[in-house]
């Protein structure tokens, strides 16, 4: 979707109550990542939204937390989000492994 | 502090999990319930919700929110893809559910908590215009997208963007929500 800068401002609420659309929410992504903005208005809306949330809080089903405990332990966590250069970085880890499987060319001993 | 237990439930702590479900398993099921009425349906969305926080505990930034937030962004979102099921994050994101109980319904359900701070709420709530408080209440607590907000209202399609932003807005100021 191409909405110019304002057009996406507004919907700032729709996002956080869910009320956008397939398409249109993933446009509005799209924009929060380049929008400083809107990603701080998201911020405190989505807490707001959170608010009408706890106002309804109501008792758990008996067994709910413990069925979502025992099926821990048959799903895997996703990992962390890491920046994208490998550490220790790529050429690094290859003139290691060079080294290991080849030897190092000059001596060591003194 | 829920923020502090959520760092923990990512490295694989199953006691910091427990205790994070005993705080936020009641808001939960309570959103979830509101959207989708159905206790047994409403059980197994809150069920998929408890374990999505589990499996992706690892993602969560407290720099970019509340835990307590980002946990209840992320039910809602699954109660809502259930009854509006084209959208197709529901379809990328729907995982295999734990195993449900016989989903007969939570005794004393309908014995809503009554805080002090629900009250509050809710009487921010009350304090938006008609067109604000009912485009959030039906949005939020019923899952309707805002075309079909709109035409519950009877209003064009266009605004009700502004009045969820506005009413949201107001109510963000007057509980001095910060983040």
């Amino acid at each position: 979707m191409k909405l110019v800068r304002d057009e996406w401002h507004v919907l700032t609420g729709s996002y956080v109550v869910d009320a956008l659309g397939s398409q249109e929410r993933e446009g509005f992504e799209r924009h929060l990542h380049h929008c400083v903005s809107c990603d701080a208005e998201v911020r405190g809306l989505r807490e707001t939204a959170a608010r009408l949330a706890m106002a309804r809080s109501l008792p758990p089903p008996p067994g709910l937390q413990d069925r979502v405990l025992a099926a821990t332990y048959r799903t895997r966590q996703l990992p962390p989000v890491v920046g994208d250069r490998p550490f220790p970085s790529r050429r690094l880890a290859a003139r290691l492994a060079a080294l290991l499987h080849r030897g190092p060319g000059l001596s060591w001993a003194a | 502090m829920l923020a502090g237990l959520l760092a923990r439930v990512a490295r694989g702590d199953r006691e910091a999990f427990r205790r994070v479900c005993g705080e936020l398993a009641g808001p939960v099921y309570g959103v979830i319930r509101q959207v989708l009425r159905d206790p047994a349906q409403s059980e197994r969305v809150a069920q998929e919700s408890l374990l999505e926080v589990w499996r992706t505990a690892p993602r969560f930034d407290p720099a970019r929110g509340s835990a307590a937030a980002w946990v209840l962004a992320l039910a809602h979102r699954r109660a809502v893809d259930r009854v509006r099921p084209r959208n197709p994050s529901s379809r990328r994101e729907r995982r295999a559910a734990p195993h449900a109980g016989t989903g007969t319904g939570p005794q004393g359900a309908e014995v809503v908590e009554v805080t002090l701070d629900r009250v509050r709420v809710l009487r921010c709530l009350d304090a938006l215009t008609e067109v604000q408080r009912e485009s959030i209440k039906l949005a939020y607590y019923r899952g309707y997208s805002g075309p079909q907000v709109a035409a519950l209202l009877g209003v064009t399609p266009g605004t009700v963007p502004t009045r969820i932003r506005d009413g949201l807005i107001r109510m963000r100021d007057s509980l001095e929500v910060t983040w």
